[in-house]
């Protein structure tokens, strides 16, 4: 059985920072990575603002990645893309991991220390309680991103942006850039939940409205979206009726919040903060299960990716202690 | 004699610094506070006179697995020309491999900005 110090489950930001710090100083390591290529959601985010803590100049999400996939690259890490974790068990050494790609089908692998780099997934319409028809044009801002930015494809003509989180901001830009009319951004709350600069540089920038107060209540169409209904809500987020008011538009693009992906983690009992919905860990990022560590957003949400950079030094810095202590004990 | 204050949002760092900004009508100098380092005031300065972005969008590619590949300006045009060049860029079609920092579009509308890939794409990958 392929045995590991440690299996990092991500390839992006946070699991490819961890994999290469616990590689340099000595480990054992195995990078997890589901989709084809390496550099997680940063392969989507085009747009510039990256890596001022961590190089001190303004990098693109793909330069950046390209920065730390290079450098796992140089250190011969072993790593399985397109490969899927199912099951995480915990044995009397350490921890199983079953995995499955279609190069190796199903394989149990093993190892001491468990880095678990998964990072978020985005709100979706279903958890905002919009009724209304179920018609193509609705989409969370990650996936328009994606169908612009990867796939080249303009997801509509004229939308509505629904939260004001920073990708649904870059969003509201990119689409502009593209050629779709943002006809506005609408924000349930009375500020913008995305950073300063984002409304500057990508509303301000293009005359994008922004509308506080308001929200969408229902989206309308059969095959495609035609319209949506907005309404004006008050302090407790509750929704004033008769402020109704129906918006033409073949787009709704959701930036309503992210949250930490903590299935496979659940695997193995890992105790989840109701608050940050992602693991509790101590301040060296270990979670109530000893050797199983936790970092970037799959730990919390981060607004910078420099900030998951060091935040997963930190968790592969104290595995490697762990891993140490281990083998001392076992020896 | 001084112009009006301009109320401006820093967009060098994530911090987003809430400046004032001002010029002396006579001397053309100008004043900027709330910044927090210096970028911010040259930043300030170039906003008030002339703004400038850095355009980051993607290129058509003849790579049927990644039919886009990501790219930037080598530096900030001026605001204006952002969508001037979002239309000229429309037409090129990028050969595969390219590696990431490659020139892809020379002095992109008479800029003196190039258009470099910020991805490396190769066949497969």
């Amino acid at each position: 059985m392929n045995y590991y110090d440690s299996i990092v489950i991500g390839g992006g930001p946070a699991g490819l920072a961890a994999a290469y710090q616990l590689k340099i100083e000595g480990a054992k390591v195995l990078i997890l990575e589901r989709e084809a290529r390496l550099g997680g959601i940063l392969k989507q985010c085009i747009h510039d603002g990256f890596g001022l803590i961590e190089f001190n100049k303004v990098l693109t999400g793909p330069e950046y990645a390209d920065y730390f996939v290079n450098a796992v690259k140089s250190t011969k890490i072993d790593i399985m893309t397109k490969t899927f974790v199912t099951d995480l068990i915990k044995t009397e050494k350490g921890f199983h991991v079953t995995i499955v790609n279609s190069q190796t089908g199903v394989q149990i692998l093993s190892c001491k220390t468990i880095i678990l780099a998964t990072g978020c997934r985005e709100r979706t319409n279903k958890q905002l309680f919009i009724t209304g028809d179920r018609p193509a044009g609705v989409y969370t801002a990650g996936t328009a991103q994606y169908m612009v930015n990867i796939e080249g494809l303009l997801p509509c003509n004229r939308c509505l942006i629904l939260g004001s989180g920073d990708i649904g901001l870059i969003m509201a830009r990119r689409l502009t850039l593209e050629g779709a009319k943002v006809i506005g951004v609408y924000e349930a709350k009375d500020t913008a939940s995305g950073l300063a600069r984002n409304v500057q540089q990508c509303l301000l920038d293009f005359e994008i409205p922004i509308y506080y107060r308001k929200t969408v209540i229902e989206v309308h169409g059969r095959e495609r979206l035609k319209s949506v209904t907005v309404a004006d809500v008050d302090e407790q987020m509750k929704v004033i009726y008769g402020t109704e008011k129906e918006v033409v538009c073949d787009g709704l693009i959701l930036s309503v919040g992210l949250i930490p992906e903590n299935e496979i983690a659940e695997k193995l009992s890992v105790a989840i903060d109701p608050k940050t919905n992602g693991p509790i860990v101590d301040g060296q990022m270990m979670t109530c299960i000893p050797g199983v560590f936790s970092c970037g957003n799959a730990l919390k949400v981060f607004d910078l990716v420099d900030h998951v950079t060091a935040n997963a030094r930190i968790a592969a810095k104290s595995a490697l202690k762990y891993i140490q202590k281990e083998s001392e004990t076992d020896g | 004699m001084d112009e009006p204050m301009n109320r401006m949002i820093c967009i060098v760092c994530p911090k987003g610094c809430q400046m004032m900004v001002q010029r002396d009508a006579k001397s053309g100098s100008i004043k900027v506070t709330g910044n927090a380092c210096e970028k911010g005031a040259l930043y300030a300065s170039e906003e008030l006179l002339h703004p400038v972005r850095t355009l980051t969008t993607t290129l058509k590619t003849d790579n049927p697995i990644h039919p886009r590949i990501s790219v930037k300006t080598s530096g900030a045009i001026p605001k204006e020309q952002l969508i001037p060049a979002m239309q000229f860029l429309n037409d090129f079609c990028v050969e595969t491999p390219v590696e990431i920092g490659t020139v892809l579009v020379e002095n992109l509308l008479g800029l003196n900005v190039d258009v470099i890939a910020t991805m490396t794409l190769k066949e497969g990958e």
